[in-house]
């Protein structure tokens, strides 16, 4: 029983030691670990490697045509132009999306005399008409397509899908008849005066400009130009109001309804309102877009702002890249006080506008 | 974007000196950078001076090896880096006798060595200077004459992606993500993106 509890004993001390052994030389330090001779060939594989890394990383730096172009400066700001056409997407979008067209108080009128042929009596003035139709509170909404880009040196040529998305107007129409000659004693005068809703006819148009790229105070800004953009508002009166308005005029039978239908008001109405009217879109209405990243003209160092004079050195536009520059150097005078708000610094040095 | 060495050198520069108190009645104070740009290293150097204060007193020039490391878009829009030190070495000497010591002198490169923490807080933060907006605004127009539109806002994150250091220039390459154009009432509640890290070119070895 001694003997195998010795036994037993031995073992285990024999396993302990053998993991023990295990271990030492799995884990011991590694200058031991590992030949010399080997490291040194290791390293001088890996220096091979990298300088066979770095004539691929001038060769491609060479043939590539990705930083090409670019002008010279302390920082160099490249936008891809996928990323600027991305961006000036959203904004042309933007600029059409939802804009609410409201046409002030319109009022048509029309007035005119109204002959007819009344067999024997040869042809004769029935009467006069006076129509007026007061238009208001029309409005119409403008949705974008989607625009198409084309860069050609520092301008972004846009060619944009617009379309009139409907809308809704009121108008207030009157009619007044005079009767005359024959007419006169059987029908009398008429005056007629209703509301009239209508819908703003859907039309799509092209709006054709361009995106100005400029570089003013340390900013990238695109400066967009849509000259002589209007468009046409057509207004089309709902039928069933029409016809209730006709059916005013046409309760009058006899000589006074020929008279009447002569005068064809829902025609007239649709002929005064149907040349459209046009909304001029101003200038002032593209807004100057500012991309999302400029120049700063101070930095925050330790517990102060250290004022910088950036000058800025060129802007570029290559077929891959908008390249942005600026010539960085400390300002002569002293630092401003330091900030302690997350608000963006007021410039502490002029950055000249390269326009 | 890019940013030259000379132009980091100079921001860096613009902090010092800089000097930090260390045990043993030790401070070193840092005086100058030096920014080496190539071959994907952002290598930076500070030289300086360790000085103990008391007896035996003693002084050597330091310098402080280490790499621009963790770039950072902060809440304020600005791109920054930090210097992260790896190495000190001490060298020329001067004091009383006894300090030359070469004993000494391994002791002062002990401690420094100990403090290297503490002088890593102590160095400046680098702040690129250039702002990075992390929204896109369209003004509003009218109403005017016939015309009325809201003003827009998209929200936007950027994020500083990668970092290589070529040809004495430092290459930040930026991640920007625009989200959808919605009128500034509906865009209100949008949160702000977070600020993104990137990593550091290759460290200094």
């Amino acid at each position: 029983m001694r003997r195998w509890l010795l036994g037993g004993i031995g073992a285990l001390l024999l396993v302990g030691l053998v993991a023990l052994g295990v271990l030492g030389a799995r884990y011991r330090p590694k200058a031991e670990r590992e030949d010399p001779a080997t490291v040194m060939r290791e390293i001088q594989s890996l220096t091979k490697e990298r300088d066979s890394l770095r004539a691929v990383v001038y060769e491609a730096t060479a043939t590539s045509d990705l930083l090409d172009g670019r002008p010279s400066g302390d920082i160099i700001i490249g936008l891809p132009t996928p990323f600027v056409d991305a961006v000036v997407r959203d904004v042309v979008t933007g600029w059409f999306h939802d804009v609410d067209l409201r046409l002030p108080p319109i009022r048509l009128r029309k007035t005119g005399e109204i002959r007819a042929r009344l067999s024997i009596f040869g042809r004769r003035t029935l009467g006069t008409y006076d129509l007026e139709v007061n238009l208001r509170g029309v409005r119409g909404r403008l949705q974008p397509g989607t625009p198409v880009l084309r860069f050609a040196d520092d301008d972004i040529q846009l060619d944009v899908p617009v379309r009139l998305a409907g809308g809704t107007g009121i108008a207030r129409i009157r009619m007044d008849w005079a009767s005359k000659g024959m007419a006169g004693p059987v029908c009398g005068d008429l005056s007629a005066d209703r509301d009239v809703t209508g819908q703003v006819r859907p039309q799509s148009y092209r709006a054709r400009g361009r995106i100005r790229l400029t570089a003013v105070d340390g900013r990238l800004v695109a400066d967009p130009a849509f000259p002589g953009l209007a468009i046409r508002i057509f207004v089309d009166p709902a039928p069933s109001a029409i016809a209730a308005l006709d059916s005013i005029l046409s309760t009058k039978g006899g000589l006074c309804g020929i008279a009447l239908g002569k005068a064809r008001a829902g025609d007239r109405i649709q002929a005064l309102v149907g040349r459209g009217f046009n909304v001029k879109i101003p200038q002032r209405f593209f807004r100057p877009v500012q991309l999302p990243i400029a120049f700063e003209t101070s930095v925050p160092i330790q517990e102060r702002r250290l004022a910088l004079q950036v000058t800025p050195s060129g802007l570029k536009t290559t077929p891959s890249t908008l390249w942005m520059a600026a010539d960085v150097s400390l300002a002569p005078r002293a630092a401003t006080p330091s900030r302690t708000d997350a608000t963006p610094a007021k410039p502490t040095a002029a950055i000249d506008s390269l326009r | 974007m890019s940013v030259t060495d000379t132009l980091l050198r100079s921001l860096i520069d613009a902090a010092f000196p800089v000097t930090v108190a260390l045990p043993n009645k030790l401070s070193v104070t840092l005086t100058a950078a030096t920014v080496t740009l190539r071959s994907n290293v952002a290598r930076v150097d500070i030289t300086g001076e360790v000085r103990r204060s008391s007896y035996p007193r003693v002084a050597a020039a330091v310098t402080l090896r280490g790499a621009l490391d963790d770039f950072v878009v902060d809440s304020t829009r600005a791109l920054r880096t930090r210097i992260s030190i790896d190495d000190v070495r001490l060298g020329t000497p001067s004091g009383t006798p006894a300090a030359l010591d070469p004993l000494v002198i391994d002791v002062l490169q002990r401690i420094v060595e100990g403090s290297l923490p503490e002088l890593t807080n102590s160095l400046p933060t680098v702040a690129v200077p250039i702002t990075l907006d992390q929204a896109m605004q369209l003004p509003g127009f009218g109403p005017e004459g016939y015309l009325s539109v809201a003003p827009s806002r998209a929200a936007m994150s950027v994020e500083a992606a990668r970092v290589f250091a070529f040809q004495n220039r430092l290459w930040i390459i930026l991640t920007v993500t625009l989200g959808t154009f919605a009128s500034v009432a509906e865009s209100a509640s949008a949160t702000a993106p977070v600020a993104a890290r990137a990593a550091a070119p290759e460290r200094a070895k």
